[in-house]
């Protein structure tokens, strides 16, 4: 048992060194190349796939921005090999441990809640859409429309998409066949936000919201499985696709963080980065509160650490409405100081995920029984 | 597998720093500010046939102006600022065609066009 572990670190540790050797003798030199303009043609086709601002951020930054980001691949791989060879060892017993056990009326709240959301941040995308169309001489379609070919529809099509999009959506809420019109909702949307970033530009202002959408279908069939097996329990009901949502959002801020201090490093907190920053976004809160000097050192390590620190939420469940109200900071001050996303963002209506509702249930009860016996009393 | 996607979904994009869709990187202003970039801006102008300039093209074209930005940069920077100006001729309405559409870059106080169509 013991040599089976030994060796089992002797490969991973074997191919780690392989791969590091792998990327400074043939990928690094490539990257060279590819500056130059002279790489091989597969290399060049594969970096127009996989980094077409390449030729963009070409004309902009030197070669050494990109022989880091080059290295960075390397660096991030080693990372995440490293994360997967201490946590993953028994991932049976993670999906065990992080199932969600709730009851029907919680999956029915967060489902209406969810869906009622998603109608209320996209129901004008038609509009959108219009402007897909009118800008088609512009079109280049993300990675996954150009592999499946996918032209700019005409717009009677869209239109006619739109509502079945909308129509998909009610008959979620009213559950007719939740599971099935949850995938099309959720197919719909995606094929809508590509068509919006197939114009050079991503906007991750719906990321976390349609990363819950692509996961929502897996819950409602989890749940419609377990009803339709087990009629009498319906207060036991278990996801685990809710724990995945709820990762995803905690690890997207992680990440995000993660990524501030691997592309700039613990400058990236510093006051000058922070004013610069502001100034860019030329906003009055925001340009008045970065002249006093201890904010403008405090407010960009508070935004860190806040990012870093809010995947805690899945592990310290007694603090996680600490966390949400951070959030809400978060997203409130960017809007308020750099003018970035709306007021009430999709980034802060997720967390709706986090939300114990079985909990927020009983309590409402009692105050409302609470009350009731008092008033009689009263009486 | 869907735990299987979910990982993919977060860590494919982090490690290659690209978005692929639908699957993001989150590297939203997490690179160092460079101010020589930022402070470059561009515009466009159309001239028509009464002699006189528009600049506001986004409201002409019926674009979003942050659209029509973003990919007036980028065409700039890949050295395609003519073919942007051929394809965005197109999008005027017929009454509001212009003569000449031109593309202009202001850098500090220097103001340059750096593309013009029809060429001339």
């Amino acid at each position: 048992m013991k040599n089976g572990r030994l060796y089992g670190v002797l490969l991973f540790l074997g191919c780690l060194v392989t791969c590091v050797l792998l990327y400074l003798l043939m990928l690094r030199p490539f990257a060279v190349q590819a500056y130059q303009g002279s790489a091989p043609d597969w290399f060049q086709k594969l970096i127009d796939l996989a980094y077409p601002r390449f030729q963009v951020e070409r004309q902009r930054f030197e070669l050494e921005f990109f022989l880091y980001k080059a290295d960075q691949i390397l660096i991030r791989s080693l990372l995440v090999l490293g994360s997967f060879w201490f946590l993953l060892r028994s991932p049976s017993s993670i999906i065990v441990r992080n199932t969600c056990v709730h009851s029907g009326k919680f999956y029915l709240v967060l489902t209406t809640i969810f869906y009622l959301g998603l109608l209320y941040y996209t129901w004008d995308w038609y509009l959108d859409l219009e402007q897909v169309v009118r800008m088609k001489p512009f079109y280049h379609g993300v990675l996954l429309f150009r592999i499946l070919h996918l032209p700019v529809l005409p717009l009677a099509l869209f239109y006619a998409l739109h509502l079945v999009y909308v129509l998909a959506i009610i008959l979620v809420l009213f559950r007719y066949k939740a599971v099935v019109f949850a995938s099309l909702t959720a197919l719909i949307l995606l094929l809508f936000q590509g068509y919006s970033f197939s114009f050079e530009k991503v906007d991750h202002g719906l990321a976390t919201l349609s990363y819950a959408a692509m996961l929502m279908p897996v819950m409602l069939y989890e749940i419609e499985i377990q009803s339709i097996q087990n009629k009498a329990q319906q207060d036991q009901l278990s996801s685990f696709a809710l724990f995945l949502i709820q990762f995803m959002i905690a690890g997207v801020y992680f990440l995000s963080g993660v990524e501030k201090l691997l592309t700039s490093g613990f400058n990236w907190a510093n006051a000058t980065t922070f004013r610069t920053y502001i100034a860019l976004h030329d906003q009055p809160l925001g340009l008045k509160l970065a002249k006093i000097d201890i904010l403008a050192h405090l407010l960009p390590w508070g935004a860190l650490l806040f990012q870093l620190c809010f995947i805690l939420i899945l592990f310290q469940k007694r603090w996680k409405y600490m966390w949400l109200v951070l959030g809400i900071f978060f997203h409130l001050g960017t809007k308020l100081m750099m003018g970035i996303g709306p007021y009430f963002s999709s980034w802060i209506f997720v967390y709706v995920f986090f939300i114990d509702w079985d909990v927020l249930f009983r309590r409402g009860t009692e105050f409302i029984t609470h009350r009731h016996k008092h008033n009689q009393k009263g009486a | 597998m869907a735990g299987l996607l979910t990982l993919i979904g977060l860590l494919f994009p982090f490690i290659l720093q690209q978005t692929f869709y639908p699957f993001f990187r989150f590297g939203m202003f997490a690179e160092p500010v460079r101010r020589t970039i930022q402070s470059e801006q561009f515009f466009l102008a159309s001239l028509h046939e009464d002699g006189k300039y528009n600049l506001n093209i986004a409201e002409a074209t019926n674009i979003q102006k942050s659209n029509l930005d973003y990919l007036l940069r980028n065409y700039y920077y890949r050295k395609e600022a003519d073919r942007f100006l051929e394809k965005l001729s197109p999008l005027f309405p017929i009454s509001q065609l212009p003569d000449t559409l031109f593309m202009l870059r202001k850098l500090n106080s220097d103001t340059t066009v750096v593309a013009r169509y029809p060429k001339k």
